[in-house]
């Protein structure tokens, strides 16, 4: 089954609605870091979530917010009509079985983030390969040398433009992470100035970052790619500095 | 002339980012916001007061709790809590011995001063108008999957209606959803 073809499983997995059978089949596809599938759950778990949006909304009662913040400034002390010498001495035993399993817990604790975060990157590394190799087999390709504006030290930039498929491959390196509720964002720019803009991505703790956008038909002549930072979802105007750009030849 | 700033409102990132931080603060504007949607959901699912205020809380609990964890890449914040809500909402009603046999459409009435107040927000006008707008077949799928968790084997059953048109009603419910969410966020 390819990855278009799983398009309507994946909705039917972000509802809950897969038989046992087909969903494992699914989660094990997604597990092994499918870039386009998890991005489409990714879609359709955001698109679930609005459902609720339609009910009448009622106000939940004010003790519960005041529970919450009282259950998260205090750990949870329970009262007990115990004495308080055996109160102390099962506190005393359970405190040393507890602090033996905590210790063990946190040690792994960073250990496994570590791991999941490895598994991440693993993943991610993958499917950019596989970007790659795609564009490199393409029988018309051009590239474009990105450079360097003010606010970046030290980034720089490529994109491969697959005239196959008419998609810009984007790299980024060494690029300083964008400001608080911000993002980079893709621009096409035209010989009259059009400023026609393409995906927003971001960038990992090394600076690096990559985006796969589709040139949109029509535009004509590009004369300069540019990245921007714009508020998170990306702008239809460029309104943040310009951290790359490259003549398009 | 008064030259005050508007204080600037942090979107549930940047509040997200100081809840990770443990600011007390931050999760409280954090549970303003989103409280009526998610109790409201959890009131839905599990049509009994306590319980939706209880899974409420446990809800709000475990995202301070895992905050340093969020990844934000994956989800929003809403979608997150929306979909945690729902999950942990469906358990109890599976861990339930027996159902309630009190609805809540049997129960008494809420009093007026407990209903959120109708917030001017283009976004619920539109997820209100798309799902009024599907078929009933779509609407009624989609909600029993949503709002009971069935499978579509269970919703075919208990809807009387074929496989296949149970799978084809959910995807053409989701999919008028998310078509008209794009519009909405590409406008």
């Amino acid at each position: 089954m390819t990855c278009h073809e799983r398009h309507d499983l994946i909705l039917l997995y972000a509802a809950d609605a897969l038989e046992p059978a087909e969903r494992e089949m699914l989660r094990q596809h997604l597990s092994g870091g499918c870039i386009e599938c998890a991005s489409r759950l990714a879609e359709a778990e955001a698109t679930l979530a609005h459902v609720p949006m339609a009910l009448d909304q009622v106000a939940p009662p004010p003790m519960a917010k005041t529970m919450l913040m009282r259950r998260i400034a205090t750990p949870s002390r329970r009262e007990s009509a115990r004495p308080k010498w055996l109160s102390y001495t099962v506190a005393a035993g359970l405190g040393i079985v507890i602090g033996a399993v905590g210790w063990q817990i946190l040690r792994d604790a960073p250990r496994q983030a570590r791991i999941r975060q490895l598994e991440t990157a693993l993943a991610n590394r993958d499917a950019q390969l596989g970007d790659l190799v795609k564009v490199i087999r393409a029988n018309e390709v051009s590239l474009v040398g990105l450079t360097r504006a003010d606010p970046q030290p030290r980034a720089s930039g490529r994109i491969l433009w697959d005239k196959d498929t008419n998609h810009w491959h984007v790299w980024v390196f060494d690029m300083q992470p964008p400001p608080p509720g911000r993002e980079y964002e893709l621009w096409f720019i035209t010989p009259d100035q059009r400023k026609i803009a393409g995906g927003t991505f971001k960038v990992d703790a090394s600076g690096n970052g990559t985006l796969t956008w589709p040139v949109p038909p029509n535009i004509g002549p590009i004369a300069l790619a540019a990245i921007t930072d714009e508020p998170l979802g990306g702008v239809q105007n460029p309104t943040g500095a310009i951290h790359l750009s490259g003549k398009v030849e | 002339m008064d030259d005050r700033q508007p204080p600037t409102i942090p979107d549930d990132l940047t509040l997200m980012q100081s809840i990770a931080a443990r600011d007390e603060s931050a999760m409280r504007t954090l549970y303003d916001r989103h409280c009526g949607l998610i109790y409201s959901l959890c009131l839905r699912i599990l049509r009994d007061r306590q319980e939706a205020e209880e899974v409420m809380i446990d809800v709000f609990w475990e995202l301070w709790n895992k905050s340093d964890r969020f990844d934000a890449l994956r989800s929003s914040v809403s979608t997150y809590l929306v979909l945690l809500a729902r999950s942990r909402s469906l358990d109890r009603v599976r861990s339930r011995s027996k159902l309630k046999s009190e609805s809540i459409d049997n129960a008494a009435p809420l009093a007026a001063e407990q209903t959120m107040p109708a917030e001017i927000d283009e976004r619920r006008i539109l997820v209100k108008q798309t799902l009024a707008a599907l078929d009933t077949s779509q609407r009624e799928a989609l909600e029993c999957a949503f709002y009971e968790g069935l499978s579509h084997s269970e919703i075919a059953a208990k809807l009387n209606r074929p496989l296949g048109t149970i799978k084809t009603c959910i995807r053409q419910g989701m999919t008028r959803l998310r078509d008209a969410l794009r519009t909405l966020d590409d406008a």
